[in-house]
């Protein structure tokens, strides 16, 4: 393992305030009055999370619905600070929570194309060069002036995706991404992951999919309740895995 | 510190874009009730006020115009961007990019009216007889001035919002008193010596109208010191309230 790394955690714990309650003055100034010591519980969602990712792999992330894999996604992306311990990224950051984040309904498809590809954090010229490019892969041609609300939830996905494969981020974080849409598009998302590890780009990938895992993650990280229960080879994690949910 | 690269930039260019799109500006009548919202209050305000109050005031229509597209400007711009945190809950909770650009592309985007607006202005104050001058030239001070006055409260409003919801109901209370805190309708030698003076001296949007007035009714150039004093103290409060959403940032998608 010669690579450089690009991410490192260190006892990374990372808890929330129980109480859903809408904020309001009176609560943030009570809030304030006992030196920001809340009234609610904390949930813990991350405890002691210790990982380190190198340049060129692809980490699978997985665990039971509330394991805490897109808190982790989102700590490790800076959008939470951590409770306590430390998140170490080496390079750029690019967090896919969701396919679409940040389009808009109202807006055109050739609109949405400019404003989520500015999202993910492409360059202006690089939207402007792959635009038709972008409408092709995504089977768009002859709906780019029409409003994104009009096209069925699976097109706005493709269309999603195929601007997502133009971030060029040193640690590309997906939480689910590419685990939607119909058969067509799950094998264009596969080709692209096949490129990535040819072409050895670095992503922590969180999935329920333990097919996808396998074929493509060299590693993987499980989490359980908010607990590293593993990390290391995704063919033994993944056992251990499996092994733990039979139980 | 952050850095701003062509991405940021780019970024910060879309989302403006669509926000102004997104306000019903996509619409010719949309585009329109920008305008004939302060025009219509100043018909109402001209009719109500123009024997007493503007009776000293030569060219009141105008005077009432500037104060109101102004005052409009603030109230607008200020309560978008407010709220925008939340309005784009999805870009603030899951998307990784400084997140004041949110809050500036909002004012921004309301400021592309504003920009409009005087423009409008400018050419009411001409076909209603008000003596053309060179002066005219530094009405971009007052855009520039009065954007960053709307950045830094946007600023400190975006991050007061997010801790406490119900600041928006206190905030329209404010705004209503803000219009008769500020000489939009009446001039300062209406309010004497009192308190009242003290407040309107205070009251950083009062100074943006007495500037663009004197500008284009008296076609006064405006002096070096007056415009560095309102600079440095706007950029100044800029400064401040960015480090204050900079320290709150990290926190951001978790109470939102």
């Amino acid at each position: 393992m010669s690579e450089a790394v690009i991410l490192t955690t260190h006892g990374l714990v990372k808890e929330f305030a129980a109480g859903g309650r809408r904020p309001t003055l009176y609560r943030a100034l009570r809030s304030a009055l006992r030196h920001g010591a809340r009234d609610e519980g904390r949930l813990r969602s991350l405890d002691d999370i210790n990982i380190v990712i190198r340049a060129g792999e692809l980490v699978g992330l997985v665990g039971d619905n509330g394991a805490g894999k897109t808190t982790l996604l989102k700590t490790i992306a800076g959008l939470y600070a951590p409770t306590r311990g430390r998140v170490e990224v080496h390079g750029e950051v690019a967090l896919l929570a969701g396919l679409g984040v940040g389009m808009i309904d109202e807006l055109s498809v050739a609109d949405n194309i400019h404003l989520y590809g500015a999202v993910c954090g492409l360059y202006r010229k690089t939207i402007r060069d792959h635009l038709d490019e972008i409408v092709a892969w995504a089977e768009l041609e002859g709906f780019v002036d029409a409003e994104l609300r009009t096209l069925a939830r699976g097109m706005q996905t493709r269309l999603a995706f195929a601007i997502a494969r133009h971030i060029a981020s040193d640690l590309i974080l997906m939480d689910e991404a590419f685990s939607t849409g119909d058969k067509r598009f799950q094998e264009k998302c596969d080709l692209y992951f096949r490129d990535s590890k040819r072409l050895r780009r670095t992503a922590l990938l969180a999935t329920h999919n333990l097919e996808f895992v396998k074929e493509f993650c060299d590693r993987t990280l499980w989490l359980h309740k908010g607990k590293q229960m593993a990390f290391g080879p995704t063919d033994v994690v993944l056992a251990e895995y499996l092994e733990f949910a039979a139980t | 510190m952050t850095r701003y690269d062509a991405r940021a930039l780019n970024l910060l260019r879309e989302l403006t874009v669509s926000q102004y799109k997104l306000k019903d500006q996509s619409t010719f009548f949309g585009f329109l009730w920008s305008f004939l919202n302060p025009l219509f209050m100043v018909g109402v305000l001209f009719a109500f006020f123009h024997a007493r109050l503007g009776e000293s005031v030569e060219h009141y229509g105008i005077y009432l115009l500037l104060g109101l597209v102004q005052y409009t400007h603030f109230a607008n711009t200020t309560s978008g961007a407010m709220r925008v945190l939340l309005s784009m809950k999805p870009l603030t909770k899951e998307a990784v990019f400084p997140k004041e650009l949110l809050v500036v592309s909002s004012t921004m985007s309301h400021t592309l009216d504003f920009v409009i607006a005087m423009g409008f202005c400018v050419i009411a104050a001409y076909v209603s007889g008000v003596r053309p001058s060179s002066s005219v030239l530094f009405l971009p001070c007052v855009l520039i001035l009065q954007f960053l006055l709307v950045s830094w409260v946007s600023l400190l409003l975006s991050c007061v919002f997010v801790l406490a919801r119900d600041i928006e109901h206190i905030y329209q209370v404010f705004l209503r008193a803000l219009l008769f805190l500020t000489p939009v309708f009446y001039t300062r030698s209406f309010l004497g010596d009192g308190l009242a003076h003290y407040l309107v001296v205070l009251n950083p949007l009062a100074h943006m109208i007495d500037l663009s007035r004197s500008i284009l009714l008296d076609g006064a150039v405006p002096s070096g010191e007056r415009l560095l004093g309102l600079l440095l103290v706007n950029g100044l409060l800029v400064a401040i309230a960015f480090r204050v959403f900079k320290s709150f940032e990290p926190r951001l998608a978790e109470y939102v």
